[in-house]
């Protein structure tokens, strides 16, 4: 049976909806502006921001760091973090609410603190702010995100089917990567999503641990400077990206769906799908 | 088996080797700083004072700044729940490709990157923005309200950037709660708000907790929003520490600033676990 | 560009496996300069690129505003991320007297003898490649009569439509600040410095607000939000620039002069080259495309702006006045703090 949704739910799923894209939509439009400034309404419509933008040296080469940098601290959080998060919720052991608090606590610090921290460190490690330190300073800031969506998929786990597993024969190492990883790979996925969106979006770590090249730095800067539609152009580019990925794992989702059997009607009314993975891409 | 008890930590050690030093170690030389003595000349020198711990807290200027951050930061908790729940309710229920679509719109705030949704909130939110038009275009109001570089307008770009972070874990709780539940509920008799109160709400309860701790600790160290829209009488930690440490030179103050704020967050943690686990022990997290 | 995008992304993917060398230390004759960003990029174009041309040597340019320049040369003194630092010229102090600097004199520099004497100051933490200054910018279809003075800020008729700089935007707040003092008297003066914030107390009624972020009131005022806000004269050029309506101010009391210093860290490598470079940046035809792409006032005193651009850019340097830099530094902490009680609440 379809879910039967209230007239006063769908009004306020609306305004939410509403409130979340209403900036945005805003400064998308700013993007085809044809005048100089942030005017809205812009004063007609012309594509030539977007021009200035995609010819903008620095704005392009922002993006590009920004996407390695989000993709590397990315994989490193999702490792670290699904391996803290099957530590913690699959064993006891001395010192785990201690090693949970620790985990989690990248989130609860002010980031400046944890640059200005790094900014100190980094001469120990013989390093200087650039792509590195910054790779792992977003992976921290990522891990408690992957902690969080692991353990929330492990919170329905059974693991009388990783004890089974290892009983029929099959190794640790197996087990994990054919019984463990596909049943959390929702969480795994959705952690390692949010940790690259943390990292793209990242200002004030980078603000000291990078060379300023991130994308948003550069748009930070452009904006205390020029304040012209370009930067609204980029951002644009950069929600109609991900605008695409979606679609594209829309398609993926698709695709995965009719390579398995349909259920038969009626077993699967009223629970929400298995596996939606494009619902948390 | 001894090798059973290295289980957890092998599975612990990416996380430690990337924790470790880059975590640990530059919050362990923060903590360090903050007890040494700043020189006028823009550098920490190394000795062992309370002073700059004396400073914060006796000082009625900093007591203010931690006292804002800590009740905005429950404000927009408080908020960005009460906004959140029902819509996370009807996207638990939603099916496939609306619900994936939803989704898409939820995330979308954050990953457009924080400054353009400053900017597009000033255009929106200005003396002469989209508001203030509409509402003087109605006849509403005579004169242009001042919503942005007020606190009602950071509270509004706040809202905006934490509230994904509400609905994300909501929905993931609210997800688990098997329907047939709630029409059990039904047959035996419950009303709809029983059902809510007594079914919905505790299955929420993890997503709730999870939730109102991201968006608690994620208000209380934000720096850019304030720095972007913020008021200028209405100040908050991240920006103070910020403007101490990089504006001022003085590190041991910030050092100070710094462990006191995190302190501070992890006492509010674990108080609320501990009353959690007390009173509604499946929602506890540590 | 193609190239140099793909050479990124190598360098991206393989940074992480050969542990983050230092890019600095490969290439003896690249010099890693900084500069604020956003407007200045153009410095590529009309000092990096011709210097390359000259001197053979690679110009890289990094981007940090004066704090975190600053921050990052304090805790990479050893190996300093930068050979050539742009800081406005209160940082370069403070940098001089946390010995960061390498210390510099006029004679290193033989462009200089065209440039202002206060282009290298005594102290010699560094030389100044451009000169802004804290100015007023107004809208001029709502003031009224034109804008000479800084007491015109205190105009009935201005009451609401006024900005003025939050104390924790302290570069710009003590700026505007001197500026009252210079006008009332003589800066050093405890007297003079008292009557001016008693004047500022009377003026909190006309504020509409303090601002933290140097871009809010351009944003404000090219939308006719506010009136009129003490304001950097590069930001006000800019939106002169955009926004007809918006007009720069320097006020006949004089504006106080911000030099923007070029200053080497004391353990960069290319000490020779930088300097070369710096003396590079004080040439005619440098400081003139400076003048006419930044809207700063140029350093040397031999050149002219195109009549076009002679509202925007201050080059009559009469009207500017340099500070004493020892005696800001010790006032800055104080000043603001009465700021923030006395003004701001």
């Amino acid at each position: 049976m379809k879910p039967q949704f209230g007239v006063a739910e769908r009004f306020h799923a609306a305004a939410v909806l509403l409130f979340l894209v209403a900036p945005i939509l805003v400064a998308m439009i700013v993007a085809f502006s044809s005048g100089n400034r942030l005017d809205f309404p812009p004063p007609g419509l012309s594509l030539r921001w977007f021009g200035v933008a995609l010819g903008n040296e620095l704005f392009i080469d922002g993006l590009l760091v920004s996407l390695v940098l989000a993709a590397a601290s990315a994989v490193l959080a999702t490792i670290a973090g699904t391996g803290a998060a099957l530590a913690i919720n699959h064993h006891r052991f001395r010192g785990r609410s201690l090693v949970q608090a620790a985990v989690m606590l990248p989130i609860a610090m002010p980031t400046i603190v944890l640059g200005l921290g790094l900014l100190f460190t980094l001469s120990i490690y013989d390093m200087q702010p650039g792509l590195l330190p910054t790779i792992l300073g977003h992976a921290v800031l990522g891990l408690p995100y992957v902690v969080a969506m692991v353990t929330a998929a492990l919170a329905s786990y059974d693991t009388s089917l990783e004890r089974a597993s290892l009983n029929l024969g099959a190794g640790p190492a197996r087990t994990f990567l054919r019984v463990t990883l596909p049943l959390i790979g929702n969480g795994v996925v959705a952690g390692g999503v949010s940790a690259f969106m943390i990292s793209l979006d990242n200002i004030s770590l980078s603000l000291f641990i990078s060379k300023g090249d991130t994308l948003p730095l550069r748009l930070m800067q452009q904006l205390q400077s020029y304040a012209d539609p370009s930067v609204a152009a980029i951002a644009t580019v950069v929600v109609g990206l991900s605008a695409a990925g979606f679609l594209l794992s829309l398609a993926w989702g698709a695709r995965r769906r009719r390579l398995v059997e349909p259920a038969p009607p009626g077993a699967a009314a009223g629970r929400p799908p298995a596996e939606s993975k494009e619902a948390t891409a | 088996m001894r090798s059973r008890a290295l289980v957890p930590w092998l599975w612990l050690l990416p996380a430690g080797c990337l924790l470790v030093p880059f975590f640990v170690l530059p919050l362990a030389v923060t903590f360090r700083n903050s007890f040494w003595r700043d020189d006028d000349s823009g550098v920490a020198v190394p000795a062992f004072t309370f002073a700059n711990y004396a400073r914060v807290l006796g000082d009625p200027y900093y007591l203010q700044v931690f006292g804002n951050t800590l009740w905005i930061a429950l404000l927009i908790a408080a908020l960005a729940l009460a906004i959140a729940f029902p819509f996370a309710w009807l996207l638990a229920r939603l099916t496939g490709r609306a619900q994936a679509l939803v989704f898409w719109v939820v995330y979308l705030p954050l990953y457009v990157s924080v400054v353009m949704r400053a900017f597009g909130w000033i255009v929106i939110l200005a003396d002469s923005g989209v508001v203030n038009q509409a509402l003087l275009a109605m006849g509403l109001i005579r004169q242009p309200i001042r919503i942005l570089f007020e606190v009602e307008g950071m509270v509004i770009g706040m809202l905006h950037r934490y509230l994904p972070l509400m609905i994300v874990p909501l929905v993931t709780a609210l997800r688990k709660l098997d329907p047939s539940l709630l029409r059990a509920s039904a047959n035996l008799g419950a009303g709809h708000w029983y059902t809510w109160r007594r079914v919905v709400v505790p299955a929420a309860l993890p997503g709730i907790v999870a939730g109102t701790q991201l968006v608690f600790s994620g208000v209380l160290s934000d720096y850019v929003t304030p720095s972007l829209m913020g008021a200028s009488g209405y100040q908050l930690v991240a920006p103070a520490i910020y403007y101490e440490a990089a504006t001022n030179s003085a590190w041991a103050l910030a050092g100070a600033m710094a462990t006191l704020t995190l302190a501070l967050v992890s006492l509010l943690l674990v108080v609320a676990n501990a009353l959690l686990r007390r009173f509604a022990p499946w929602a506890a997290t540590l | 560009m193609m190239l140099r995008r793909r050479h990124l992304l190598a360098t991206g993917l393989a940074a992480p496996l050969l542990g983050g060398a230092h890019a600095a230390s490969a290439q003896a004759t690249t010099l890693r300069v900084t500069h604020f960003g956003g407007p200045y990029q153009i410095l590529s174009e009309i000092a990096g690129q011709p210097f390359e041309a000259a001197k053979g040597a690679r110009v890289a340019y990094s981007v940090e505003i004066s704090p975190s320049a600053l921050t990052k040369l304090q805790t990479q003194k050893a190996s300093p991320p930068f050979d050539v630092v742009l800081f406005s010229r209160a940082y370069g102090l403070r940098a001089m007297n946390g010995g960061l600097l390498h210390k510099v004199s006029r004679s290193d520099f033989p462009e200089a003898a065209h440039a202002l004497p206060d282009t290298v100051p005594e102290a010699g933490w560094g030389a100044a490649m451009m000169i802004d200054s804290i100015d007023m910018m107004a809208r001029r279809d709502l003031v009224g009569e034109p804008m000479t003075s800084w007491f015109d800020l205190w105009r009935p008729a201005l009451r609401g439509k006024v900005m003025l700089p939050s104390a924790v935007n302290g570069a710009t707040a003590f700026g505007f600040i001197a500026c009252i003092v210079h006008a009332l008297g003589d800066m050093k003066s405890p007297a003079t410095a008292n009557e001016a914030f008693a004047r500022l107390k009377a003026l909190k009624p006309a504020v509409r607000g303090f601002y933290v972020d140097p871009i809010q009131p351009n944003q404000m005022i090219e939308r006719g939000d506010i009136a009129a806000a003490p304001q950097f004269a590069v930001r006000v050029a800019n939106s002169a620039r955009n926004t007809p309506e918006v007009v720069k101010v320097t006020p006949k009391e004089g504006v106080l002069a911000v030099p923007y210093d070029l200053c080497i860290p004391v353990n960069s490598p290319s000490i020779a080259l930088a300097k070369s470079y710096i003396d590079f940046l004080l040439t005619k035809p440098v400081q003139g495309a400076l003048a006419e792409k930044l809207l700063a006032s140029p350093v040397r005193t031999d050149v002219t702006v195109p009549p076009a651009l002679a509202p925007l850019v201050t080059t009559d340097p009469t009207r500017l006045f340099f500070q004493d830099e020892e005696f800001a530094a010790a006032k800055q902490r104080e000043w603001l703090d009465r700021y923030t009680r006395e003004v701001q609440n």
